[in-house]
């Protein structure tokens, strides 16, 4: 199967794009072989053949800075793992910025690929009167030009029957013109590419150029290690051969837009120049010092408010679900273990989690039009001031941002931060933001022990106040954790903060459908395997060891007139000897000063791989050890009733508040620990996130109990 | 109708040769004001990356924003920038009177 390469900058309708020609066929893999991410889907041309399309990383040009450039770089002359070579390029250009747009393109004709062009957003150039004469750009480029409107899936079929020509061997277009550049730079490149070719591997004149213009980039590094014969100083002195004095940077840019400007001379016409446009105006207020924060926060309690109130009809349907099948498949399984296991087990485990997907498919819902429609750029501004008092740049904003619907979207999208410390940092900081697991934790806890106030007539509420609270905690404890960070193990100066501010548009259905649709889908999946697995384990070991026989147990519940209480006191002596209680009992010394019994502190432990379990794991506990009548079903009125040995309470409002803030502040999640590890390319930082984590969060749950106790909130 | 590809000019106007006694530092332009591009100064790659973005000497440009973060339009692309690294550009700017004084400048 052809692969053909998705390529272009940030901003032009990529994924728009991406997702109109593949549609649901789309998944995120690896790279074989390495453990790069890869986004492809399937794209099916009009002669019926089939090929991979390859979304690469939006990027300005392929100067090899931050990780995403060095990805597309990587992809273009074949260097990921094991991975196949491209076949072709599509490249996205946004009609109403074609020279910006064409830098990037001047460094993808010189990979030697059939390339076609992708001209996108022609419905907005026409709105501004702009006029671009495409057969003209088309034959002095010698590439094909395709205008289209991605997100009215407008000449799409045009586009497919460009691919399938550039994918013909004998029709493939060939660019021909390329930049030029002094012959000093050019015989340099040949120089760079058989100094640090190997047999096994040619280096290619595009990743020659890139070694000798990007000082200190990944790509020189790699260059410099892959061939221990070649020292640093021989390449600093082709550099100085090729550009002299001159800023090898300022050279080639100059050589790019010369060539840009000669390829477009005379093509496209501007009604007016550095005119304002409607995103200007809109501008004025959204950005202005005071208007623009204003309109920031309300747009953040805006979210909270549709998170925690809008979910509530879909939340009770999938309740009334579950309750409804763990009554008839608890009636059709014989009493005993199958059946515990299956109704306290599964049911309640799985389902306490996914009841939580409306709240989740809400808040991606809600990252998705923001992002969609261009606003996030203008918070990340907005922010910049801010985080450059902790040592970080606006640029960090997004990956934060992104951490609130999960870390690890969080921490993959720091790959565009180029200067590498800044990036660590982000990544440390990014689990401290409540992802959408911590969602159950809050929300269980809260629903059921912080009390119904109500003011200005019901828009704000004492509940929804308290989870703001604790998105708010995340922000707050991540400022002087990034800011310690910038001054200890990751010194180094705020990097410069450059940031494009696209124009805003309408968001695009389908791109946010499918956002929301894809973040549902691994919520899903992660419920039925690692959240199964971690409750089943549980159940497991809450309910065996197993000495009275469940029948003999039944007989006596339905002879004795007070069955239901010697049931439920079976049950809990049953819990408090088997496996699990044994362990809770053990490690009880070290949960009871945070206020909790041994059976929180087992399923705090048990939730290790991924936070929701413990919403999961206190189901099965409950369940198992709580009286089995009909108003117990819920999981809140479980935990409302259990009671310490001398009859108080377990749980209590600074018991509820220290399990929260523990579950805000620790590192209770595999996923995102792998995810470290890969993106850092070591444990350590992996190591190093989730130790300062869990001592952050053991000491905030203790302080929150012991200051709660003290003011008598008990 | 105009052209968008910014009008060819003259070497000499380039400030690298000729610094001009009108250049100011982007940061100190009033919101609104126009001008030409005379230089960037450092060979950082945050300057690399601003030639990548077109702003080159020469090149035309409008502020639109001004405070801890400026947004300056270099054809159709807005980018910010924050003030102290808007140093580092060098605008002729059209008006003289879109020059503000150093003293209000810094006030934001």
């Amino acid at each position: 199967m052809s692969t053909l390469a998705l390529i272009g900058n940030p901003n032009t309708g990529k994924t728009t794009l991406f997702n109109a020609l593949t549609g649901l066929s789309q998944h995120v893999g690896n790279y074989p072989g390495v453990t790069v991410e890869r986004k492809v889907g399937s794209l099916t041309l009009g002669n019926g053949q089939r090929v991979e399309l390859v979304d690469l990383p939006g990027t300005y040009s392929l100067s090899a800075h931050s990780p995403d450039e060095t990805i597309v770089v990587d992809a273009l002359v074949g260097q990921i793992g094991d991975s196949a070579p491209i076949d072709a390029v599509l490249y996205i250009v946004d009609a109403t910025n074609i020279r910006r747009n064409f830098y990037l393109l001047s460094q993808l004709v010189e990979s030697d690929l059939p390339i076609v062009v992708a001209l996108n957003m022609m419905d907005i150039a026409q709105s501004r009167s702009i006029q671009i004469d495409i057969d003209l750009i088309s034959q002095r480029l010698g590439l094909p030009i395709v205008p289209l409107c991605a997100h009215r899936r407008s000449g799409l079929d045009a586009l497919r029957r460009a691919v399938q020509t550039a994918l013909t061997a004998d029709t493939a277009p060939r660019c021909i013109t390329v930049p030029t550049f002094p012959d000093s730079v050019q015989e340099a490149v040949d120089a760079v590419a058989a100094e640090f070719s190997t047999d096994d591997r040619p280096m290619r004149p595009i990743e020659a150029l890139r070694t000798l213009v990007d000082t200190g980039s990944e790509l020189e590094m790699r260059a410099l290690n892959s061939n221990g014969t070649t020292s640093p100083k021989a390449l600093r002195t082709l550099r100085e051969r090729a550009f002299g004095a001159a800023d090898p940077a300022d050279v080639e840019s100059k050589a790019r837009y010369q060539w840009i400007d000669e390829v477009l001379e005379g093509t496209v016409e501007h009604a007016r120049e550095l005119d304002g446009t409607p995103s200007d105006r809109i501008d004025t207020v959204l950005t202005h010092r005071v208007w623009g924060v204003a309109v920031f926060a309300l747009l953040n309690a805006l979210v909270f408010q549709a998170i925690y109130s809008w979910s509530g009809p879909l939340m009770d349907v999938i309740d009334d679900t579950f309750v409804a099948l763990g009554e008839s498949v608890g009636s059709s399984i014989p009493a005993g273990a199958l059946q515990s296991l299956v109704v306290d087990g599964v049911i309640s485990g799985v389902g306490g989690v996914l009841i939580f997907l409306p709240q989740i498919a809400i808040l991606f819902f809600c990252i998705a039009i923001l992002e969609d429609c261009g606003y996030m750029a203008r918070a990340a501004m907005l922010m910049d001031r801010a985080f450059s008092r902790c040592g970080l740049s606006g640029k960090s904003f997004i990956p934060l941002l992104s951490g609130f619907a999960c870390a690890v979207p969080g921490i993959m999208a720091t790959r565009t931060i180029a200067d590498r410390r800044d990036r660590l940092a982000t990544i440390m900081v990014v689990p401290l933001m409540s992802c959408s697991a911590r969602l159950p934790v809050y929300i269980l806890f809260i629903a059921a022990f912080v009390p119904q106030h109500y003011w200005l007539g019901g828009w704000v509420s004492l509940q929804g106040l308290t989870l703001l609270g604790f998105y708010t905690l995340g922000i707050a404890i991540a400022i002087p954790v990034a800011f310690l960070l910038k001054r200890t193990l990751l010194k180094g100066q705020p990097p410069p903060f450059l940031l494009e501010l696209p124009s805003y548009k309408w968001p695009d259905p389908r791109t946010v459908v499918l956002r929301v649709y894809h973040s549902s889908r691994d919520f899903v999946v992660r419920a039925g395997s690692i959240i199964l697995a971690t409750t089943i384990a549980m159940w497991a070991l809450a309910y065996f060891p197993r000495e009275a026989d469940p029948a003999s147990t039944l007989h006596v519940q339905s002879q004795t007139q007070d069955g239901a209480t010697l049931d439920a006191e079976r049950a809990a002596v049953q819990l408090e000897e088997s496996y699990l209680g044994r362990a809770g009992h053990w490690i009880e010394p070290v949960v009871r000063p945070l206020g909790w019994d041994w059976r929180i502190g087992v399923a705090v432990i048990a939730s290790f791989p991924a936070r929701e379990v413990v919403v999961a794991t206190l189901g099965t506990i409950y369940s198992l050890g709580s009286e089995q009548d009909e108003e117990s079903e819920a999981l809140r009125t479980a935990m409302r009733r259990a009671t310490w040995p001398d009859g108080r309470p377990v749980f209590n409002a600074p018991v509820a508040l220290s399990i929260m803030v523990f579950f805000a502040l620790c590192a209770q999640c595999l996923s995102t620990l792998a995810t470290i590890k890969r993106e850092t390319g070591s444990w350590h930082w992996a190591a190093f996130s989730f130790f300062y984590m869990t001592g952050l969060a053991y000491i905030g749950a203790l302080l929150t109990y012991q200051t709660g106790m003290a003011l008598g909130w008990g | 109708m105009r052209l968008l590809l910014p009008t060819k000019v003259p070497d000499t106007m380039h400030a690298a040769t000729t610094p001009s006694h009108s250049a100011a530092p982007l940061s100190h332009c009033a919101v609104g004001s126009q001008g030409t591009v005379m230089e960037i100064a450092g060979t950082t790659p945050f300057s690399a990356r601003l030639r990548e973005f077109g702003l080159l000497p020469g090149v035309r440009v409008r502020l639109l924003r001004s405070g801890a973060s400026l947004v300056v339009q270099i054809g159709q692309t807005r980018l910010a920038i924050r003030r102290c690294d808007a140093e580092a550009i060098r605008i002729c700017s059209d008006s003289t009177y879109g020059l503000a004084t150093a003293g209000t400048a810094l006030v934001a």
